[in-house]
C-alpha cells in the first residue's frame, strides 16, 4: 500500500459527512456493470468461509449463499470455542472465577475482570477506594487501546495493508510490557479482583505509562496517515456493510458497531462506573453505519482512551487500592502476625471465600466491543448460583447477515473485520 | 401502554424486576418496544436461571434497554420444563440467538422461533448443560461408597450388591 501524506492541519481526520453516493464503490475494472446485468440465480451456491479462514479471527464458520459474486444469505455457525465458562463459574468461588473471565475476551482481559468484579461488588454492596478505581480505569483503557490496535492491525491485514499489522503490534507490545511489569503476566493478568486489585502497582508503573502515552497520539497520526485518506482503503470500506440505527438496536449491537450508525451510546457516559464521571473524554460517533465509520470511531477511541489514561496518571490518588471490608478483601501480611482476627479472615477468605447476600444483579461495562454485561445471581453461597455473560461480540455477530447481504464475497471479509468479534467472547 | 394485571414488581438494589405471566409476554414486549413512553428498543439479552426444586423451575430474564429514557427493563417469566414460551425474535431480532442459546443450554422451548436449533453445542449433544442437575465434570468414578450410582448393574463386580450376572455367594 502506497505511503500517503499525513492529513493536513492538526492531524485530525477529515470530518464525518453524510455520503449519498458521493464516492463510488470499488469494483474490479470492467466487471461492475457486467455483474449487475446477470440474472438472479435460481439456486444459490453455498460456500463455507471458515472455520479455519484467517480473516474470521478465530474459528467462525460462515455459510454464504452466493449468487455469482454476491452474498445473498449468510449463516454464522458458532460454538467452536465454547468452553462452558458459565457452568464453570457455578463451581468456583467468586475470586476463582476471575482467571476464568480473562479467557473469554482474550484481547482485552482486564475488561472482563472489571465487569465480573463490579457485578460481584454490586452483589456485596461495597465500593473500592479511589486509588483502586483509578488504576482500574487506567488498566482497562490501556487494554482498550491494545484491543483496538489488534483490531486495526488485523483488519488492515485482511484488506491487504501488511505494514499496519507490524506497527500496531509494536505499540501493543508496549502495553503488554506494562501489564507484565505490574502483574507478571502479559495477557491473562487477573489483576483486577473482587474488592480491589491483586496488589498496588509498583512505582515504575507511572513512568512506564507516561512514556507510552507521551508519543502514542503521534503513533495514531501515523496510522491515520497510512489509512484514513488512502484511496484504496476508502474504496474498500466506504458504503460497505451498512446497518441502520434501528436495526442495530434491535439486534442488540453495541459499542463502535452501534455508534457507527449514529447512536451516541456509551455506558461510560450513560451509566458511569468506576469513577468514569470524573474523566473528560468524548464519545466519537459515525453517521453512515458503514465499515469506514466504524474504523474512524475506533481510531478516535484510541485517542480518547489515551487522554483518559493521561488524566488518570496525572490525578492518581494515594491511599489503599482495596476495600477495607475484611469479609471480602484479605488483610495485609503485616496484620496477620499481630491480629488473631486478621488471621481468621485470611484463612476464611483463602479457603472458602466470601458469601454475598442472595439476590441478582446485572452490571454492564463498555468493553472495546460494546456492552459487556454480567448477570449474577447469588443464593447466599460462596459461589455464583448463576452467572450469565452478555457478550458484546455475540449480539454484534448476530447482525452480520444484515450487513453482508448483497455485498461481494471479498467485501464480506471487510465487514466481518469491522464488527471486531473475538470468538472467545462469542462462544464463551 | 404496559398491560396491567398479574404483574409482580420487585425492586432490588435500585432495579425494578417485573414478573409477567407467559401469555402476556409478546404483548408486553411489543408495547415496550414501540410505545413512546417506554421505547425499550435495544435487545440486551435473555437468559434463564434454573431452580430445580421449584415447580416453575425456569426463571427467564429478558433485559431491554431504552436509550431515550436511559433505563434498563428487567422482565421475568416463570416457566416449567414443559412450558412453551412465545419467541420474541419477531419483535427483537437480537433475541433470536439468545433464545437459541437458552434452548441449547437449558432446554427451554420457544414457539414461533424461526430456527430453534443448538447454537453453541454440537447438534448431537445430549442434555442441557446449564441445568443444575446436569453432571458436568467427566465420567463418574466408581468407589465402593458410590458404586450403585456410578456403575450400571451389569458392570458391577459380581461380589457387590445388585450385580446381575450370576448372583454368587461371597465366601
Amino acid at each position: 500500500m502506497a505511503m500517503m501524506p499525513p492529513p493536513k492541519g492538526d492531524g485530525t481526520p477529515p470530518d464525518l459527512v453524510p455520503r449519498q453516493g458521493g464516492i463510488p464503490r470499488f469494483r474490479p475494472a470492467g466487471t461492475g456493470e457486467f455483474l449487475e446485468k446477470i440474472e438472479p440465480a435460481e439456486e444459490l451456491m453455498e460456500i463455507n468461509m471458515g472455520p479455519q479462514h484467517p480473516s474470521t479471527h478465530g474459528v467462525l464458520r460462515l455459510v454464504l449463499g452466493l449468487d455469482g459474486e454476491r452474498v445473498r444469505s449468510c449463516r454464522a455457525d458458532i460454538g467452536y470455542l465454547h468452553t462452558g465458562f458459565e457452568k464453570s463459574f457455578e463451581s468456583h468461588t467468586y475470586q476463582q472465577c476471575i482467571p476464568l473471565t480473562d479467557r473469554m475476551d482474550y484481547l482485552a482481559p482486564p475488561m472482563n475482570n472489571l465487569g465480573f468484579a463490579l457485578a460481584a461488588e454490586e452483589l456485596l454492596q461495597i465500593e473500592i477506594p479511589p486509588r483502586g478505581q483509578y488504576i482500574r480505569v487506567i488498566l482497562v483503557e490501556l487494554s482498550r487501546i491494545a484491543s483496538h490496535l489488534i483490531w486495526l492491525g488485523t483488519h488492515a491485514l485482511d484488506l491487504g495493508a501488511t505494514t499496519m499489522f507490524m506497527y500496531c503490534w509494536r505499540e501493543r507490545d508496549r502495553i503488554l510490557d506494562i501489564l507484565e511489569w505490574i502483574s507478571g503476566v502479559r495477557m491473562m493478568t487477573s489483576f483486577i479482583r473482587v474488592g480491589g486489585l491483586m496488589s498496588d502497582v509498583p512505582e515504575e508503573f507511572v513512568p512506564m505509562v507516561r512514556a507510552f502515552t507521551a508519543d502514542f497520539q503521534q503513533r495514531v497520526d501515523e496510522y491515520e496517515g497510512l489509512l484514513t485518506s488512502n484511496p484504496i482503503w476508502r474504496q474498500r470500506t466506504i458504503g460497505l456493510g451498512v446497518i441502520s440505527a434501528r436495526d442495530a438496536l434491535g439486534f442488540g449491537c453495541s459499542g463502535p458497531t452501534l455508534r457507527g450508525s449514529g447512536v451516541p451510546y456509551d455506558l461510560r457516559k450513560a451509566h458511569p462506573y468506576s469513577s468514569y464521571e470524573q474523566f473528560d473524554f468524548e464519545v466519537p460517533i459515525g453517521l453512515n453505519g458503514d465499515v469506514y465509520d466504524r474504523y474512524l470511531i475506533r481510531v478516535r477511541e484510541m485517542r480518547e482512551s489515551c487522554r483518559i489514561v493521561d488524566q488518570g496518571i496525572k490525578r492518581l490518588p494515594g491511599g489503599p487500592t482495596n476495600t477495607a471490608d475484611r469479609k471480602v478483601s484479605r488483610p495485609p501480611r503485616s496484620e496477620i502476625d499481630t491480629s488473631m482476627e486478621s488471621l481468621i479472615h485470611h484463612f476464611k477468605l483463602t479457603t472458602e471465600g466470601f458469601r454475598p447476600p442472595p439476590g441478582s444483579v446485572y452490571h454492564a461495562i463498555e468493553s472495546p466491543r460494546g456492552e459487556l454485561g454480567f448477570l449474577m445471581v447469588s443464593d447466599g453461597g460462596n459461589r455464583p448460583y448463576r452467572c450469565k455473560v452478555r457478550a458484546p461480540s455475540f449480539s454484534n455477530l448476530s447482525a452480520l447477515h444484515e450487513m453482508v447481504k448483497d455485498e461481494l464475497v471479498a467485501d464480506a471479509v471487510a465487514v466481518v473485520g469491522s464488527i471486531d468479534i473475538t470468538l472467545g467472547d462469542v462462544d464463551r | 401502554m404496559l398491560p396491567t394485571g398479574a404483574l409482580v414488581v420487585n425492586v432490588e438494589r435500585g432495579q425494578a424486576k417485573v414478573t409477567i405471566p407467559v401469555d402476556r409476554l409478546v404483548e408486553s414486549a411489543t408495547a415496550l418496544r414501540s410505545d413512546p413512553s417506554t421505547l425499550y428498543e435495544m435487545a440486551i439479552c435473555m437468559t434463564c436461571v434454573d431452580w430445580p426444586e421449584r415447580d416453575l423451575r425456569f426463571e427467564l430474564i429478558y433485559l431491554l434497554r431504552s436509550l431515550v429514557h436511559n433505563d434498563l427493563a428487567w422482565i421475568c417469566v416463570l416457566a416449567s420444563e414443559s412450558s412453551e414460551i412465545p419467541s420474541l425474535a419477531g419483535i427483537y431480532p437480537g433475541m433470536d440467538w439468545h433464545e437459541r442459546e437458552c434452548y441449547d443450554l437449558f432446554g427451554v422451548k420457544f414457539t414461533g422461533h424461526p430456527n430453534l436449533t443448538r447454537i453453541l453445542l454440537p447438534d448431537d449433544w445430549e442434555g442441557h448443560p446449564l441445568r443444575k442437575d446436569y453432571v458436568s465434570f467427566g465420567e463418574p468414578v466408581a468407589f465402593t461408597h458410590n458404586i450403585e450410582w456410578a456403575l450400571s448393574a451389569q458392570d458391577r463386580p459380581e461380589y457387590l450388591p445388585g450385580a446381575t450376572r450370576g448372583a454368587v455367594e461371597r465366601p
